[in-house]
C-alpha cells in the first residue's frame, strides 16, 4: 500500500516535471466541410486559462480578410483582390452563436473585421469557463491561405482561433494588414472533421478515421503543440512518403506534378539535415508537403505542413523551386517551433529563415551559380538577396511591425533579403564556434515559446559579449547604407627596401565595428590589419617591403550586408577588360534590339 | 540548292549596301553603349570583383554595379530608348533606297540614285511605319490573348515539356509579328515601285501582293533566318569558349568580334530575305520598273 503511494507520488512528480505536454490548452473543433456550398461549419470549444485573471475573451476570425477586396489584408495583393472581385467568390466567417458555460452571450459579442470580442460591462472573472462558438466559414475561390480551386481545398484560418492572452489579463488580437500572417499561441488540437469520403487528406498528422458510410467520413486529428492547424484536401492527391532520419516526409501531389517530386524530396532532405545539425531536432514526427494552386505566394509555412505553389506550367530552369522548398522547410524551426509575432516582428521568422536558406543553398548547391548556371550566365541565391536588398536599404530598419512597411519592395526587400544579409553579418561576427552554440541555445530556450527581439539580442550578448550585442542592435535597428570602402591607392619608394603605401578607408552606416583590410603586395604577400573606424574615412599610410598591388577591405566577407562590394577593393593599376566585356555584350544586345524594331 | 547559291551570290553583289546597313546599326549601338562603358569602367576597372566578369557572365558583378550605380541606369535606359527611336526614323530614310534597289533589281548601286530614292520615299515610309505601329499595338494583345488561350492546354505540364511549350508559344507570337512585318515589307516594296501613288493605293497593292503569298513569304523568311540562328548559336558557344579559355583581353576582343559577326549576319539575313521578296514583287507588280515596251511598227498597210 505504502509502495503504491510512493509510486503514484513519483509518477505525479514526473508528469508535472515533464511539463511541456500539459502546458498548452486544448482547442476542440468539430466541423463539417460542405463541398457544394463551399463552406465549413461547426463549433470551437475553448476553456479559458486559469491565469492570468481575465474578464473578457477574444477570438480571431482570419477568414474575414477575404470578405472584401478592399480589406486591409488585400491592400497590396492586387492580383488576389482583383480575382475575388471578378469571381465574387469571397470568403467570410459568420458567427451563429457564442456560448459561455452553455449560456448564449451572442448579443454581447462584438465583431470588427477579424476580431471577435466579448467585453461585458459587468466585471466577472472568466478564468476556467468554457467558450463554445458556432461558426460557418465561406471559403473563397483562389486565395493565399484559405481557398478552394476546383475540387481541391487549402484550409488555414478556417475556425475561430483564440487571441493571445497577455500577462495583464487583456487580449492581443492581431490586426491583419497586408503583410501580416496568422499569429497565435500554442495549443493542442483535438479536431473532428466530417468530409466527403473521396477526399485525400494532407494534414500535419495522420488522421484517425472514426466513421465512414461510403459517402462521408469523420476524421479525428490530435496534433500539437502548435499555433495553427491546416489541411489540404483533394480527391486527386497522391502521396509520396519517405524518411529523412526519423522524420516521415509526405508529399501530396497531383499526377502532373510528379516530375518535381525528386527535387522537392532532395531539397527537403538538405534543409532538414542542415537544420538538425546546426540548430536542433524537428519537433513533430511527420512533415507534410502539399502542392496547391495558390495566388500571390510561392509557398506557405504552417506547423507540420507546408503548402507549395504548384509548379504547373513552370519550366523550372533555375533552382527557384528548391530554394522555396528549403525556405518553407526551415520555417518549421523558425516559426513552427520558435514562434514569433509575425505582425510586430516579422524579421524574427522570415529574415532568420532567409538567412538559413542562403546557408543551405550554398552548402548543397555551391556558392556560385546555385540558382542558375545557363549559357555562361551565373546567378546565386546571394545575388538575388543583394539585388533586392539594395532596393530597400533606404526605407527603414529591419526591426519594424508589418504596418510600418511602405510597400512590397520595402517589406520583401527588407525582411526577406536585407534581413538575411544582416543576420549573416551577425552570424559571421559570432564566428563558427559561437554561431553553432547561439542558434542551438536560441532554439532550445525558445522552442514552443515566442521570443522578442530583446530576447534575441540578449542571448547574442550572453553568447558573444556586449560588443557583438551592440553591433547586432545597430544592425537590426539601423537603416540606410552600410558600406566599407577603400580608394586612392598610391605607392612610393622610400629607399631600396621600403615602399610607402597610401590609401583611404571609408565606412558608411551606423556600424563602427572593426574591419579587416589586407594589402596584397607585388610579390603576392598578403598582410592583414584591422581598422576600427572612428570617423567616416581615414587616410592610411603603411611602410612595407614591396609596393601594394591591391588593397582589400573585409576580405573574408564578414559584413555580408555591405551595400557595395565593388569598392571593397582597389587595384594599383586600372583594368578595363571587365567594363569592355560588359559593354561589348550590351552593344550586341542593343544591335539585336535594333534589328527587331528596325528590321535590319 | 542552285537557287540558294544564286541568291547568296546576289547578296555578295549587295555587299556595299549590306555594309552600310550594318554600319548604321553598329555605330548607333556603339554610341548608345558608350555611356554604359564610362559608368561600368569607373566602377570595375579598379575593383578585383570585376575580374569575375572576364570568364563568365557572373550576374553578381552586374548586381553590384546596379546596386552601386543604380542612379545611372535610368538615364542609360532612356538613352537606349531614344537610340531605338532614332534608328527607326533613320531606317525610314534608308528604306527608300533599300527597297528601290531590291525591287528594281539594279544591284549595281548608284549612290546618288540611292539617296535620292531615300529622300523621295521618306514620307511614305514614315506613314507605313506609323500604320504598322497601330497594327503591332493591336496584334500584340490579340496575339497574347490567343497564346494565353492555347496556354490553358499546357497548364498541366512541368519542367522541360513546359519549356518547350513556352518556346512554342513564343514561336506563335513571332509568326504573328513576322506576318505583320512581311505586310510592312510588301507595302514598302509597293511604295518603291509606285512612288506616284497615294498611301491608300500603296496599301492596297501591298495587301494584294501579301495576302496570297503570306505562307510562301513566311517560309522564305524562316529559311533565310535559319543560317543566322546557326551563326548566332555558334558565336555564343565560341564566345564562351574564348572567354572561358584565355579570359584575357584577347578573349574579350575575340568575343566582341564574334558578336559583331552575328550582328552582321542578322543584317545579311534580312537583306537576303528582302532580295528574294523584291524579285518576287518585281515579277508580279513591277510598277515603274516595268521593262520598256518596244513598239512593233507592224503598220496597217
Amino acid at each position: 500500500m505504502m509502495s503504491s503511494k510512493i509510486i503514484s507520488i513519483i509518477l505525479t512528480i514526473l508528469i508535472v516535471a515533464a511539463g511541456g505536454a500539459s502546458a498548452f490548452d486544448t482547442l476542440y473543433v468539430d466541423a463539417e466541410l460542405d463541398t457544394l456550398r463551399k463552406d465549413i461549419s461547426g463549433t470551437v470549444i475553448y476553456t479559458l486559462p486559469e491565469t492570468p485573471i481575465t474578464y473578457s475573451f477574444e477570438f480571431q476570425l482570419f477568414a474575414n480578410v477575404y470578405a472584401s477586396e478592399n480589406s486591409p489584408y488585400l491592400r497590396n495583393k492586387s492580383k488576389l483582390a482583383g480575382m475575388l472581385k471578378n469571381s465574387g467568390k469571397r470568403g467570410e466567417m459568420k458567427i451563429d452563436s457564442v456560448l459561455l458555460d452553455g449560456r448564449n452571450v451572442s448579443s454581447i459579442i462584438q465583431i470588427d473585421y477579424t476580431r471577435l470580442m466579448f467585453r461585458p460591462e459587468e466585471e466577472s472573472r472568466l478564468n476556467g469557463r468554457e467558450v463554445k462558438i458556432f461558426f460557418r466559414t465561406r471559403i473563397p475561390e483562389m486565395a493565399d491561405r484559405l481557398f478552394y480551386y476546383g475540387d481541391a481545398y487549402f484550409l488555414d484560418g478556417w475556425f475561430p482561433y483564440p487571441a493571445i492572452l497577455l500577462d495583464d489579463g487583456t487580449w492581443y488580437n492581431p490586426y491583419y494588414d497586408t503583410f501580416a500572417e496568422p499569429t497565435g499561441g500554442y495549443f493542442h488540437f483535438d479536431i473532428k472533421l466530417h468530409l466527403p469520403d473521396n477526399m485525400v487528406i494532407a494534414a500535419p498528422v495522420t488522421p484517425e478515421i472514426i466513421a465512414s458510410d461510403g459517402t462521408l467520413k469523420a476524421c479525428r486529428f490530435a496534433f500539437g503543440p502548435a499555433h495553427d492547424f491546416v489541411l489540404g484536401l483533394s480527391p486527386d492527391y497522391m502521396v509520396d512518403s519517405s524518411l529523412t532520419g526519423d522524420i516521415e516526409t509526405k508529399i501530396y501531389y497531383r499526377s502532373f506534378e510528379q516530375p518535381v517530386l525528386d527535387r522537392i524530396k532532395t531539397a527537403a532532405h538538405h534543409a532538414i539535415e542542415y537544420m538538425t545539425e546546426h540548430v536542433g531536432e524537428y519537433i513533430y514526427d511527420d512533415l507534410t508537403y502539399v502542392l496547391i494552386d495558390m495566388v500571390e505566394a510561392g509557398g506557405v509555412e504552417l506547423p507540420g505542413l507546408i503548402g507549395l505553389g504548384s509548379p504547373r506550367g513552370g519550366a523550372l530552369v533555375s533552382r527557384y523551386y528548391e530554394s522555396l522548398v528549403i525556405h518553407e522547410t526551415i520555417h518549421q524551426w523558425f516559426y513552427a517551433a520558435v514562434n514569433t509575432d509575425q505582425i510586430k516582428t516579422p524579421w524574427m521568422d522570415e529574415s532568420v529563415t532567409s538567412f538559413f536558406t542562403l546557408k543551405v543553398m550554398e552548402k548543397y548547391y555551391g556558392v556560385e551559380a546555385n540558382s542558375l548556371d545557363f549559357a555562361g550566365f551565373k546567378l546565386s541565391e546571394r545575388d538575388q538577396l543583394r539585388a533586392m536588398s539594395s532596393m530597400s536599404r533606404d526605407y527603414g530598419p529591419l526591426n519594424r511591425p508589418t504596418d510600418a512597411f511602405a510597400d512590397g519592395h520595402d517589406f520583401f526587400g527588407t525582411i526577406y533579403s536585407r534581413g538575411a544579409l544582416i543576420l549573416e553579418t551577425f552570424d559571421n561576427l559570432l564566428t563558427d564556434t559561437l554561431s553553432s552554440s547561439f542558434w542551438s541555445e536560441y532554439y532550445r530556450r525558445y522552442k514552443f515559446d515566442t521570443p522578442s527581439p530583446e530576447d534575441f539580442t540578449t542571448l547574442a550578448g550572453e553568447t558573444a559579449g556586449a560588443e557583438i550585442k551592440t553591433a547586432l542592435e545597430k544592425l537590426i535597428d539601423g537603416a540606410g547604407d552600410i558600406d566599407y570602402s577603400v580608394t586612392n591607392l598610391t605607392n612610393e619608394q622610400i629607399d631600396s627596401v621600403t615602399f610607402e603605401i597610401k590609401f583611404t578607408l571609408g565606412c558608411k552606416g551606423d556600424i563602427d565595428y572593426p574591419v579587416k583590410y589586407s594589402p596584397v603586395l607585388y610579390n603576392n604577400d598578403t598582410v592583414d590589419y584591422f581598422w576600427a573606424p572612428e570617423y567616416n574615412s581615414e587616410n592610411i599610410t603603411l611602410r612595407l617591403a614591396a609596393p601594394a598591388n591591391e588593397i582589400i577591405v573585409d576580405p573574408d566577407h564578414i559584413f555580408a550586408v555591405d551595400d557595395n562590394l565593388l569598392n571593397n577593393s582597389v587595384t594599383y593599376g586600372a583594368d578595363s577588360r571587365a567594363g569592355f566585356r560588359l559593354s561589348s555584350g550590351v552593344m550586341f544586345l542593343i544591335e539585336s534590339l535594333f534589328s527587331f524594331v528596325g528590321g535590319m | 540548292m542552285k537557287a540558294i547559291f544564286d541568291q547568296l551570290r546576289r547578296l555578295v553583289e549587295l555587299r556595299s549596301l549590306w555594309l552600310l546597313l550594318y554600319i548604321i546599326k553598329a555605330s548607333l549601338a556603339f554610341l548608345m553603349t558608350l555611356p554604359l562603358f564610362v559608368v561600368a569602367d569607373s566602377s570595375l576597372s579598379t575593383s578585383i570583383l570585376g575580374r569575375n566578369l572576364l570568364s563568365d557572365w557572373d550576374l553578381s558583378v552586374i548586381v553590384e554595379l546596379f546596386s552601386a550605380r543604380g542612379d545611372a541606369f535610368s538615364p542609360l535606359l532612356m538613352t537606349v530608348f531614344a537610340g531605338a527611336v532614332l534608328y527607326i526614323v533613320l531606317m525610314q530614310f534608308v528604306n527608300g533606297g533599300l527597297y528601290y534597289t531590291l525591287v528594281s533589281r539594279k544591284f549595281k548601286i548608284e549612290w546618288g540614285d540611292f539617296f535620292a530614292e531615300c529622300g523621295m520615299n521618306f514620307g511614305i515610309n514614315v506613314k507605313i511605319t506609323l500604320i504598322m505601329l497601330i497594327v503591332y499595338a493591336l496584334l500584340l494583345p490579340a496575339g497574347m490573348f490567343f497564346v494565353n488561350f492555347i496556354g490553358i492546354a499546357g497548364g498541366h505540364i512541368v519542367g522541360t515539356p513546359a519549356l518547350l511549350f513556352m518556346l512554342f508559344k513564343v514561336g506563335i507570337m513571332l509568326v504573328i509579328l513576322t506576318s505583320a512585318s512581311i505586310f510592312s515589307d510588301s507595302a514598302r516594296a509597293a511604295a518603291a515601285a509606285n512612288p506616284d501613288k497615294g498611301l491608300r493605293e500603296i496599301l492596297r497593292i501591298g495587301s494584294e501582293y501579301f495576302k496570297p503569298r503570306l505562307i510562301k513569304l513566311l517560309a522564305i523568311f524562316i529559311i533565310t533566318y535559319l543560317p543566322f540562328v546557326v551563326i548566332w548559336l555558334l558565336v555564343e558557344w565560341l564566345a564562351l569558349v574564348v572567354t572561358g579559355g584565355s579570359g584575357g583581353m584577347i578573349g574579350v576582343i575575340i568575343e566582341f568580334i564574334l558578336f559583331q559577326v552575328a550582328a552582321l549576319s542578322r543584317t545579311g539575313q534580312k537583306l537576303w530575305y528582302l532580295a528574294v521578296l523584291g524579285r518576287d514583287f518585281h515579277a508580279v507588280y513591277p510598277g515603274r520598273f516595268i521593262p520598256e515596251q518596244v513598239e512593233l511598227e507592224l503598220g496597217d498597210k
